[in-house]
């Protein structure tokens, strides 16, 4: 082998080599920070922060959550692709019963400071679906005959998040039934 | 021979990688909308530049011309790994927010070409104080950009700064002024900043050499 074949090599699996040590020592803490951000992000859609998650086998209802071990609803997931500009990601706390307790949106793209006023740091245009539930409103923007405000100019980012929410909790629904309802039996 | 003052005064300011050189501009104006994202960045950009040129130099005689680059890059992308793993390990938040322009201080062409320049031909201390003034300097361009357009865009200064210092300082957040300008925020914002403070360096060069030239006996100050 020529010599400056040698030092490249030699040079690459120093390289190698640390990096394999360093990503053992970090890959613990790092998959530790990844767990609790995942579930400190998710927290904030819950009213009450004493609340804790946990996981649920089910797609529909993704986390379970409780307040001093009694039950207290479920978290699901709410996504969209009717957004101005790629997919809209968020989650939806519902009581047992399946009325929205919090929603938050944690991923978009939407247009800065015209789309992003589904963030709840942005503007309180989300609130209007707190205690709303299958079937206690048409989840369409009032412009479309339904029961929610739409934002000018945000129109399209809106009637995404409105429509999401409303297939959402529709499609939860039947689950949430069966699900409250072996949780009663339990209790019995 | 090179002096230690002309090294610092390159890389703050004659030869300033970002104001000057106009290198790593993707990860600068990406990162500047928020003062504690630019400061981070700016940091971590710092750390590998010293580092890379620091070890560079070290190997600089095992370097030879058919793999000089290859090695170049081998040694800044190591560097980049490390201190994005010590971000994930110790700083995940920040991560969060910035890890996308992370790996991509690998492509910043200011660090390959310190080390192309300067590191792989000069003695370890001259390349590790080229390494921290470079870094400085672009850190400073980036501080000062992140700043401005905090101020313009979100009216704040400050805001996010827990995300870097830990959550014991959690607000330290300034509200300014109720007239965020949105332009500021966004891309085409960042460019015209950028231009702004560029403009600004050369307002004061010019400036500076026209007193300079100028005979004693004209000069009103």
């Amino acid at each position: 082998m020529n010599k400056p074949v040698k030092t490249f090599t030699t040079i690459a699996l120093i390289c190698a080599v640390t990096l394999a040590v360093m990503h053992w020592l970090t890959e613990n803490r790092i998959k530790h920070n990844q767990q609790v951000y995942a579930l400190a992000q998710l927290a904030k859609v819950l009213p009450n922060a004493n609340e804790t998650l946990t996981k649920q086998p089910s797609t529909a209802l993704v986390y379970a959550s409780h307040l001093n071990s009694d039950p207290t609803g479920f978290i699901l997931p709410l996504t969209t692709r009717q957004g101005y500009n790629g997919a809209i990601l968020g989650w939806l706390a519902v009581d047992l019963n399946g009325q929205v307790r919090g929603i938050r949106i944690v991923e978009h793209n939407e247009t800065p400071g015209i789309g992003d006023v589904i963030e709840t740091a942005r503007s309180d245009w989300l609130n209007q679906f707190i205690q709303q539930q299958h079937g206690s409103a048409i989840f369409e923007l009032k412009r479309d005959q339904g029961t929610f405000d739409h934002v000018s100019g945000a129109t399209i980012t809106t009637r995404a998040v409105t429509r999401a929410v409303g297939k959402t909790l529709a499609n939860a629904q039947p689950v949430l039934i069966n699900s409250t309802a072996t949780e009663k039996r339990s209790d019995d | 021979m090179i002096s230690y003052k002309s090294i610092a005064f390159d890389g703050i300011w004659r030869n300033n990688p970002a104001l000057v050189q106009l290198l790593g501009l993707c990860p600068l104006l990406a990162v500047s909308s928020h003062l504690a994202t630019a400061l981070g960045l700016g940091v971590i950009t710092l750390m590998v530049m010293l580092s890379s040129n620091f070890l560079i130099s070290l190997i600089r005689n095992h370097l030879h011309q058919q793999v000089r680059l290859p090695i170049q890059i081998l040694v800044i992308a190591s560097s980049v790994t490390l201190a994005d793993l010590c971000l994930q390990a110790y700083f995940y938040e920040l991560h969060q927010r910035i890890g996308l322009f992370v790996a991509l201080i690998v492509t910043n062409c200011a660090i390959l070409g310190r080390a192309e320049l300067l590191a792989s031909r000069s003695p370890v201390k001259y390349a590790v104080l080229d390494g921290l003034m470079m870094g400085l300097g672009f850190l400073l361009v980036l501080v000062v950009l992140g700043s401005l357009r905090e101020i313009i865009g979100y009216g704040t200064l400050f805001a996010h700064m827990d995300i870097i210092l830990g959550t014991a300082t959690s607000d330290l957040t300034l509200h300014l002024h109720d007239f965020p300008i949105l332009l500021a925020t966004l891309p085409p914002g960042a460019f015209l900043v950028f231009g702004c403070i560029i403009a600004f360096k050369n307002y004061l060069e010019l400036r500076h050499e026209r007193r300079k030239t100028l005979p004693v006996s004209q000069q009103v100050t």
